[in-house]
């Protein structure tokens, strides 16, 4: 790194016994680091993006007295692998052009934030996304955010799946669409709408209908990701059982999201995890729990899309990712109920067993 | 003929030990409860 600077979502302060604490108080982020010489927060004092690390070390001598060229040397480098720290002078970026940078300029700054490896020149999660392809299948109320934050986030190659026409009892949540679009095939509009949305991206579309794992195998070849956003045919045996399957051979991790209504969840599968079976067998029955029922606003339908897009996200930055084998969500009746379900594979499985 | 005994070897001096920082990650129960709303930013 040539020269340091402390990212300023990171800041450091000095807590009462001489520690300091950097990245806030975000699980996952915050560190602290005893302190009792003052090295570590003078160290941090002199990232200000003007010196270099031998500047710094240097610095930090002349201030104290018993501090060795080598411990010097070492502390400062500490501070830049901590990933605290980023590059105020970024070699180029040429795998993004000046629009796309200015595009995306506020996700960089998040993913800056969420990112505690150190970067060359921070746009390494932007191009993660420019080079990755996704398959959306379905775009009704989880899908159309779901394909819309994609596009908006960046996502390189977009292909979008859904057999139906829009409907005017869509447009309670259906993100994508208008009323002039009643009776025209969602794909084709969403694909549109996306295109406008994004042109630095590809958009692709298909009406077709999914009618069983082989063609759902042929449809997710050649992707990263596939965003799972249809609903029929349910379980047991159905859509999510064949992406399971499917996306368990072919070593592609998915996510699937939904709602009944006001109990919102996302579901994340891949390799290292236990399967989407093992999970759904490990949620104990309880009587009156399958809802199935077709009651949803835009904000549920909101959440959930937008929960798919984090994970689809996520998985393709490696940038906060829930372990494969999770379901996880909320519920918009009680703000202090956390929904997750996380059980390991099992050895009575009829898949991956 | 004299011979006065063979000095006792002296212990090496200690090195003086090499300070340096640990930076350490927090755990969840040390973040728990802290992550306030903030109303944060909308734009």
């Amino acid at each position: 790194m040539r020269l340091p600077r402390v990212k300023p979502e990171h800041a450091p302060h000095r807590l009462g016994d001489g520690s300091v604490r950097l990245g806030g108080v975000l699980y996952g982020i915050a560190s602290e680091i005893a302190d009792a010489d003052g090295w570590a927060w003078a160290a941090l004092t002199l990232m200000d993006g003007t010196r270099s690390p031998a500047e710094i070390a240097a610095e930090l001598r002349s201030r104290f007295a018993g501090l060795s060229a080598e411990e010097a040397d070492e502390v400062v480098a500490t501070l830049i692998g901590s990933g605290h720290v980023e590059e105020a002078a970024p070699g180029p970026c040429e795998a993004l052009s000046e629009r796309e940078k200015e595009r995306y300029s506020r996700s960089r700054d998040y993913f800056r934030w969420v990112d505690v490896t150190p970067r060359d020149h921070g746009w390494e999660p932007q191009v993660r996304l420019k080079n990755a392809g996704v398959l959306v299948l379905g775009l009704g109320g989880t899908g159309s955010h779901v394909a819309w934050s994609l596009a908006a986030s960046g996502v390189g190659r977009l292909h979008l799946v859904d057999p139906d026409v829009v409907e005017l009892s869509n447009l309670n949540r259906q993100v994508l669409y208008t009323e002039a679009d009643v009776g025209r095939p969602k794909a084709e509009v969403a694909a549109e709408r996306l295109r406008a949305v994004n042109s630095e991206i590809e958009v692709t579309a298909s009406a077709a209908r999914v009618d069983g794992p082989a063609g759902l195998a042929r449809l997710v070849d050649g992707f990263d990701v596939l965003a799972l956003c249809a609903d029929h045919p349910r379980e047991p045996g159905g859509i999510r059982t064949w992406a399971n399957r499917v996306c368990s051979v072919a070593g592609i991790p998915w996510v699937s999201g939904g709602y009944d209504g006001p109990l919102v969840s996302v579901g994340v599968f891949g390799p290292g995890g236990p399967c989407f079976e093992c999970v759904r067998a490990g949620i104990p029955p309880r009587p009156g729990a399958d809802y199935a029922w077709p009651g949803v606003t835009g904000a549920s339908a909101g959440i959930s899309g937008q929960l798919v897009a984090h994970d689809v996200v996520a998985l393709i930055t490696g940038l906060m990712v829930t372990p494969p084998g999770y379901f996880h969500g909320l519920t918009l009746l009680d703000p202090d109920e956390h929904v997750y379900a996380h059980y390991p594979s099992r050895a009575d499985c009829e898949f991956c067993s | 003929m004299s011979s006065s005994p063979a000095p006792e070897p002296q212990p090496q001096q200690d090195k003086k030990p090499r300070k340096k920082i640990v930076v350490r990650r927090l755990d969840k129960i040390e973040t728990t409860g802290w992550s306030q709303p903030s109303g944060g930013s909308s734009n």
